[in-house]
């Protein structure tokens, strides 16, 4: 059984937008562990994650978020994750992420949460 | 009269409150909006500025709405003497007996007329009786999202272990193996900090951090649990990879990002996922084991097809001398190489052994071949072919790599024989009248020093004469007891087969060393070259 996982980019400003689509679970984190990864490499930390088209994330999945938000904020940014799906939001809700993470209803809120650089691009 | 507007005026009153209370108690299964509720409307009706709602709690109260009462905080349990402290000597309880929800606890109340007030008293007991039964629903309410909460927790983990054995069964990788073991602890408890050291024998060790340095991470190898048991250590948790009945590693995982620490359910199910990692590493550990092995198979196969296409096909006829040669592979070990090169009147005798084994010996005996070939189109003295087949070896020898070999180059006219033996065996020369020299080395292997110069030494065959070059792999020959072949038993069996044809020579030399090693395996190769001058070249 396989079930596809999709990644989009695009930039709204210096921000960078991950549209997340589809089954992230341990089969497919691998693979968006090398996005996030050169997301980083590539000097992009202000990372918005918009979950509206995730419609699964298992613990492997959550351990990417993981992996990378302390580097991420090292580097003066954040992994920033929005518009969660009621279902998935519930996985994140019960393992705890609210409390580590800033979620927000909607990409624009996201993005506008980096602050006003993010505008100036 | 007056009296009488009163009472209905407050009757009234209490009649509206009682249904404003029925519709908001009723239309919320918010527990704190409710007890909000009931706090606004008794403080209000009592006339009290401080007054506390205590919900049943196991077998006592605790604390669930406190307005202006010091000393006591919402979640607190409730004493009687607690609320006997706080002045709060006034208790309406919330339902009835053992169906009692909780209680509504206030300082004694300022309202005129109280506690005489019986229409007030019976007020307040059916609010709070209708509070009761509401309070009850949200609770249950309550229950219902936390088992569900708990539900989805559960799918959760299960959904877990599922996606696990999945991904590990479609991976041989074990480091992708141990990445995502590592990946799901970390996103299930919300770890910062985690490291994966494994040590399986015979194979690679693997070591995966994350925000934590090497040196931190090396004293979970010495206190990694070896009981198979989770422990503790500080705040990191460790849960021991095993192979079998051996612990070959360790996964540390730091404090949840949670801040609560794992509870017992937790190291449970991280057991269950660290034991499941566990098989999958060892599976992925053999079948890296079995596919080395195989690649080995195929290497040693591909190098001993190479060593046998270098062999010649035929020896080369050479006028009064008779020429034959034998070589046996061994299975693992060997890098023999002979051949008889040049021209038919001065043919040159090569015997090699070449240090090391398989592809990359089987590509330098080729080298070396090659190089012999490139090198005999030009008119060279022995000596000073040895020393440029030396130097271009030197060139292209990796490292600690190098050949021993003995060139002889014989002259078809006259018998004579010049030789250059770079540690190779000492070679036996059998002459007609049954005495036997020795051909020591005349100088190191090939392949070491660039700049060595090679001496020769030089003999004369005579017709009858037969001279024996052959690889260590006949002298250092095992029987079963250990004995090794040697040379003085080698010697005497070419005495003892003194008369016979090169060929002969050749194939009792091989038989005798068959017949003294028995089923023992052959560890090296076995090369034995026999040259016999039959008569004068004519």
């Amino acid at each position: 059984m396989t079930r596809s996982f999709l990644i989009e980019t695009r930039n709204e400003g210096d921000v960078r937008i991950l549209a997340l689509k589809g089954f992230l679970d341990a089969h497919t984190a691998p693979r968006f562990e090398a996005a996030i990864e050169e997301e980083l490499r590539g000097g992009r930390s202000r990372l918005v994650m918009d979950c509206s088209g995730l419609d699964y994330i298992s613990s492997a999945g959550l351990g990417v978020f993981m992996t990378f938000v302390d580097e991420a904020r090292g580097a003066g940014g954040d992994i920033k994750l929005a518009s969660i799906q009621p279902k998935v939001y519930q996985i994140f809700d019960v393992l705890g992420f609210p409390a580590l993470f800033d979620i927000q209803p909607t990409v624009e809120e996201a993005v506008a949460r980096f602050g006003s650089a993010a505008g100036e691009g | 009269m007056a009296e009488r507007t009163d009472d209905s005026r407050l009757d009234a009153s209490r009649l509206e409150s009682l249904l404003e209370s029925a519709r908001i108690l009723g239309s919320s299964l918010d527990l704190h909006e409710q007890l909000n509720h009931l706090m606004r409307t008794l403080m209000g009706r009592l006339l009290v500025t401080r007054a506390l709602i205590a919900l049943r709690d196991g077998d006592g109260w605790r604390a669930a709405a406190v307005r202006g009462v010091p000393g006591i905080r919402e979640g607190e349990p409730v004493t009687p003497e607690r609320l006997e402290r706080a002045g709060l000597t006034l208790r309406l309880p919330i339902g009835e007996g053992a169906r009692e929800a909780g209680f509504v606890a206030a300082p004694p109340p300022r309202r005129p007329g109280w506690p005489e007030d019986q229409s007030e008293r019976e007020f307040l007991q059916a609010l709070l009786s209708l509070a009761s039964a509401t309070i009850e629903n949200a609770l249950a309410h309550e229950e219902i999202i936390e088992a569900n909460r708990a539900l989805a927790q559960k799918i959760h983990e299960l959904n877990t272990l599922v996606d696990l054995a999945r991904a590990f069964s479609a991976s041989i990788d074990p480091e992708e193996i141990a990445r995502l073991l590592m990946l799901t602890l970390s996103g299930r408890w919300t770890v910062r900090q985690h490291a994966l050291l494994a040590w399986p024998p015979g194979q690679t060790p693997l070591t995966l951090l994350r925000n934590l340095s090497a040196e931190e991470a090396e004293r979970w190898k010495r206190t990694a649990p070896q009981d198979g048991e989770p422990a503790r250590d500080g705040a990191f948790l460790l849960l021991p990879l095993r192979s079998g009945e051996t612990s070959i590693g360790v996964v540390a995982l730091g404090p949840p990002g949670s801040g609560r620490d794992y509870s017992a359910e937790d190291v449970e199910f991280c057991g269950a996922l660290v034991a499941q990692a566990s098989v999958a590493l060892d599976n992925a550990w053999r079948i890296q084991d079995t596919l080395y092995r195989r690649q080995m198979e195929r290497e040693l196969e591909l190098a001993s097809a190479i060593q046998q296409d270098l062999f010649p096909k035929e020896l080369p006829r050479v006028a009064g001398l008779e020429l034959a040669a034998a070589n046996r592979q061994a299975r693992l070990v060997g890098g023999d190489y002979y051949d008889v090169l040049g021209a038919a009147e001065a043919p040159l005798l090569c015997v090699a052994d070449v240090a090391g084994k398989g592809l990359s010996a089987a590509l330098l005996m080729a080298t070396i071949q090659a190089t012999l070939r490139a090198l005999l189109t030009f008119p060279l003295g022995l000596t000073e072919l040895a020393n440029r087949a030396n130097r271009l070896l030197c060139g292209s020898m990796p490292g600690n790599r190098y050949a021993t070999l003995l060139l002889a180059r014989y002259e078809a006219a006259t018998g004579e024989c010049e030789y250059v033996n770079a540690a190779q065996c000492q070679a036996i020369l059998l002459r007609a009248g049954g005495e036997l020299e020795l051909l020591d080395a005349t100088g190191l292997p090939i392949g070491m020093f660039p700049a060595l110069q090679y001496e020769s030494r030089r003999l004369k065959l005579a017709p009858g004469d037969v001279l024996v070059i052959y690889s260590d792999g006949v002298t250092d020959a095992q029987a079963p007891s250990g004995d090794e072949f040697g040379i003085e038993r080698l010697c005497s069996t070419a005495r003892a087969l003194a008369g016979a044809t090169a060929e002969q020579i050749c194939a009792g030399l091989l038989e005798a060393v068959n017949r003294f090693v028995e089923e023992t395996p052959q560890y090296d190769d076995i090369t034995v070259m026999v040259a016999r001058r039959v008569s004068e070249a004519g």
